[in-house]
């Protein structure tokens, strides 16, 4: 088979398949078919048929009906989404580096710092005290008995 | 438009409504068209794109801009649908195969279509599929090879027997 009549074929197959809107045609095949056509009395006769099958399929009349932004408020709403461990840890993640990005966290930061400086300077000079000998003194003049 | 959509896809599986409005007034029209011109039968055509947004939703994640197009994938998802209650319907339906070479059930609003609707339905499962896909969803042979899982030179195989098809039958109705 030459070049010419390969090309002949495969237009002849394209109409066939695809009918005769251009813009249909399979887009890097589009100039060859065309090309083809200026050649053929048979391509041209095809691409009249095809022109009328396609005509009849425009008188479809199915319609959308649903109304989308109610639908999609309906399942954002009622519906929970299904996230992968990957896809929790990541949005997670995302709320922490988005708190992080603000100034929310400066007086939470603020609070811990001076918490933590008070914790640190009581546990290093605080010396409870060891003397006990007055102890029993003490206890028996708070209950009101003296040996 | 595929790089704007991915952001949207991107922005609805951190839960935004916005995104998923936006993406959702864009495709339900054409899915839902595509289910009635499917199944033929309009509830049953507005449950599955109902489905098919419900999947947008809840498995975003699932969708990888990379591989493919987001009307690509949501056909693909709305293919699937069809296919199974298709199948469950049949199985259903009792038809004799000597009657009728495939199963036609007729819709409840039958009246309403016109003779390339009923002869669309009488094609079988897989020409019509192609040919919906191809001339009314205006999807490019590649996509439609992807949807149906096969290769570009069997849809365009199924596009030839669909038309061929669909010339007889209506030579005989009109």
């Amino acid at each position: 088979m030459n070049p010419n009549e390969k090309s002949h074929k495969r237009a002849l197959n394209i109409i066939a398949a695809y009918g005769a809107e251009h813009s249909a045609w399979p887009e890097e095949e589009r100039g060859a078919t065309l090309n083809a056509l200026q050649s053929s009395d048979q391509l041209t006769e095809m691409l009249s048929e095809a022109a009328s099958l396609d005509s009849l399929l425009q008188r479809s009349a199915r319609v959308a009906t649903l109304d989308g932004a109610y639908l999609a408020q309906q399942i954002a709403h009622r519906v929970p989404q299904q996230l992968t461990l990957s896809q929790r840890l990541s949005r997670r993640l995302e709320v922490v580096a988005e708190s992080l990005s603000s100034d929310a966290w400066k007086p939470a930061l603020a609070a811990s710092l001076t918490l933590s400086a008070g914790l640190a300077v009581g546990s290093t000079t605080y010396e409870p005290v060891e003397d006990w000998s007055q102890a029993e003194h003490y206890s028996f003049t708070v209950v009101g008995e003296e040996y | 438009m595929q790089a704007d959509e991915a952001k949207l896809v991107a922005l609805v599986r951190k839960g935004d409504q916005r995104a998923y409005t936006d993406l959702v007034v864009r495709h339900l029209p054409a899915i839902e068209v595509y289910a009635k011109r499917i199944v033929n039968d309009d509830t049953l055509a507005q449950d599955i794109a109902q489905d098919v947004m419900v999947v947008l939703w809840q498995r975003s994640g699932d969708f990888n801009p990379d591989k493919a197009r987001l009307t690509t994938w949501l056909h693909r998802i709305a293919h699937n649908r069809c296919i199974d209650i298709m199948r469950k319907r049949q199985r259903e339906v009792n038809w004799d195969a000597s009657d009728s070479e495939y199963p036609v059930v007729e819709s409840e609003n039958a009246t309403d279509l016109q003779p390339i609707d009923v002869a669309l339905m009488r094609l079988p499962e897989s020409q019509r599929t192609a040919l919906v896909l191809t001339y009314y969803q205006n999807l490019s042979n590649r996509d439609v090879a992807e949807i149906l899982n096969s290769s570009v030179r069997a849809v365009e195989s199924l596009l030839v027997r669909a038309r061929g098809n669909l010339k007889k039958q209506l030579e005989t109705q009109l």
